[in-house]
């Protein structure tokens, strides 16, 4: 039935951004590759994830890329039950921090066939993977 | 000691039914708090020098809230909004505050509104998910709001040994307070089982554990302390006002049993309202319960506790309002509701009431110090904005 006390919008917008990546497309390139990479400010050796270009403690620029080891310690985790609507059909999923040996922690999912068994603590390894949808990201999996 | 025009006091309070509002537009829901809030002050619209509106807004249609609500309710001064994600109220506070404190204005009205029903459930929830660094945390990884605070859950059970129905200690109390608040979006009590069989949104939290989608509108009015003085006999004074920003992506953080911009801020509102600590130094506490797990670490991060005994203190009945820190006496976000840029003005307005004396029937407070604590996160302490409160007597 209708309801004469809301009027629904007329007018649809898809938003879809698109979002550069030119300072930073060593990490990308290095995920078809098989690699996850943080930046490394050349002054301070500090290293960043999120990969980022410029490093503001030094003012300096032009970071240079660095490939992570993949060996991390889950810090924390979650099941995610109640997905976003541009989720919907990949089912629930584990978001989980990971302590990488770099020293810096990296967000993502965990791909474990026994979500049972995922502890704090635990060893986990971060890989780079190709999507069914054909693009590349990164998940940790246990050690 | 600051002169009366180097104080800026609260005047004048409004605020909206909170909960599922589709009877009312944006604009319609913003009257309902700028109306009353007026009438309280005993000022027109022409007094006020300059207005401010909190709000998150995308999920409702008007991209310029600040000007459509100024409009329907006759403010033309300067305005504008403010985003601090959920504790975008404050940030309207903030400037609301400033242009008294500036120099540039004598009355100021801090508005705080939310329209989140105007989408429906899915896209709210996609939305406020996009709240932390969107690029290295949604867009691959679906992350969702109690996803984050989720992440903080599971670490602070695993640290200090408590299980989930311990967490639920924090949304029993909320709803006992929001049984008595006429405001509240869910006026009824909840028990621990009921908060036990609730599904899991994102776990180890579970739906009684989450704030619920509101809608809802909340204002106060600023006044300089020397014109407050003049329209009313009990003028609520800011003390102070403390903030931080911590950073977008989770993994930054400096761990997860704990807020770090709260921390910062309650260090610099205490600061700035001239006080040691937390001590017996106030009343009652508005803390920011978007979850269980964001009231027992807003006890530690504020200082009402030391790190992990938090909980102790919910089952202690220590936060009740007989306890020794009376903490959100108006059911919280949890049961009160939480229209995201409303929560700010909302604690804002709950506090002035009990300072005043005028809480509803068993939630009213003992006003012993005339001083409150006001804790208002933006996203998983993202932003972070503390603000202390006095009867100034």
């Amino acid at each position: 039935m209708p309801d004469d006390t809301v009027i629904e919008d007329r007018r649809v917008l898809d938003l879809r951004y698109r979002m550069p990546i030119s300072k930073i497309s060593n990490f990308f390139s290095g995920l078809e590759k098989g690699k996850v990479s943080g930046t490394k400010c050349r002054r301070c050796g500090r290293v960043y994830f999120p990969p980022q270009s410029d490093c503001p403690d030094c003012m300096e620029g032009n970071l240079e890329s660095v490939d992570f080891d993949g060996e991390a310690t889950l810090e924390t985790f979650t099941v995610v039950e109640i997905t976003p609507t541009s989720f919907v059909g990949e089912g629930s999923y584990v978001v989980a921090v990971g302590l990488l040996k770099e020293g810096v922690r990296v967000l993502s999912w965990l791909n474990s066939a026994d979500r049972g068994s995922i502890r704090i603590g635990m060893k986990i390894r971060l890989k780079a993977v190709k999507k069914n949808e054909g693009y590349y990201s990164y998940e940790f999996f246990p050690y | 000691m600051k002169s009366e025009e180097e104080k800026v006091a609260i005047v004048g309070i409004g605020h909206s039914k909170f909960g599922k509002r589709m009877d009312v537009s944006i604009n319609e829901l913003g009257w309902e708090a700028i109306r009353p809030a007026l009438q309280d002050a005993g000022i027109t619209q022409k007094d006020v020098d300059f207005y401010s509106v909190g709000n998150f807004g995308y999920w409702s249609e008007e991209i310029l809230p600040a000007v459509t609500i100024g409009e329907y309710a006759g403010l033309s001064c300067g305005s504008l909004k403010t985003e601090a994600a959920c504790a975008s109220g404050s940030a309207s506070l903030k400037i609301a505050m400033d242009s008294i404190l500036s120099g540039n204005g004598k009355i100021a009205m801090a508005i705080g509104i939310e329209k989140m029903y105007n989408s429906p459930n899915g896209t709210i929830i996609e939305l406020i998910g996009r709240a932390g660094n969107y690029f290295w945390e949604f867009e691959n990884f679906g992350m969702t709001f109690p996803g984050y605070y989720a992440l903080y859950a599971s670490r602070y059970l695993h640290d200090y040994n408590y299980r989930e129905e311990d967490l639920c200690e924090s949304a029993v109390k909320a709803h006992h307070y929001g049984a008595l608040n006429p405001y509240a979006q869910f006026q009824k009590e909840t028990t621990i089982e009921e908060c036990m069989k609730s599904k899991y949104v994102s776990r180890p939290l579970k739906l009684m554990d989450s704030s619920p989608i509101t809608d809802g509108a909340a204002a106060v009015i600023l006044a300089r302390g020397d014109v407050a003085r003049k329209l009313t006999d009990t003028p609520i004074y800011i003390d102070g006002q403390g903030y931080a920003t911590g950073t977008a992506y989770i993994g930054r953080r400096d761990g997860y049993t704990g807020l770090e911009a709260s921390r910062r801020a309650s260090e610099m509102a205490l600061k700035k309202a001239g006080l040691e600590g937390i001590g017996n130094n106030f009343d009652l506490f508005e803390v920011h319960d978007c979850f269980t797990i964001a009231e027992v670490m807003a006890y530690e991060d504020v200082g009402l506790a030391r790190r992990g005994e938090g909980i102790k203190l919910l089952k202690e009945h220590q936060t009740y309002r007989d306890g020794k820190f009376p903490v959100n006496l108006d059911g919280g976000l949890k049961s009160k509701g939480h229209p995201i840029g409303a929560t700010g003005i909302s604690q804002a307005v709950e506090i002035t009431k009990q300072l005043r004396g005028e809480a509803e029937k068993g939630r009213q407070a003992e006003i012993r110090k005339g001083r409150a604590l006001q804790h208002n996160v933006g996203g998983t302490g993202h932003y972070a904005y503390v603000t202390i409160y006095s009867r100034g007597d």
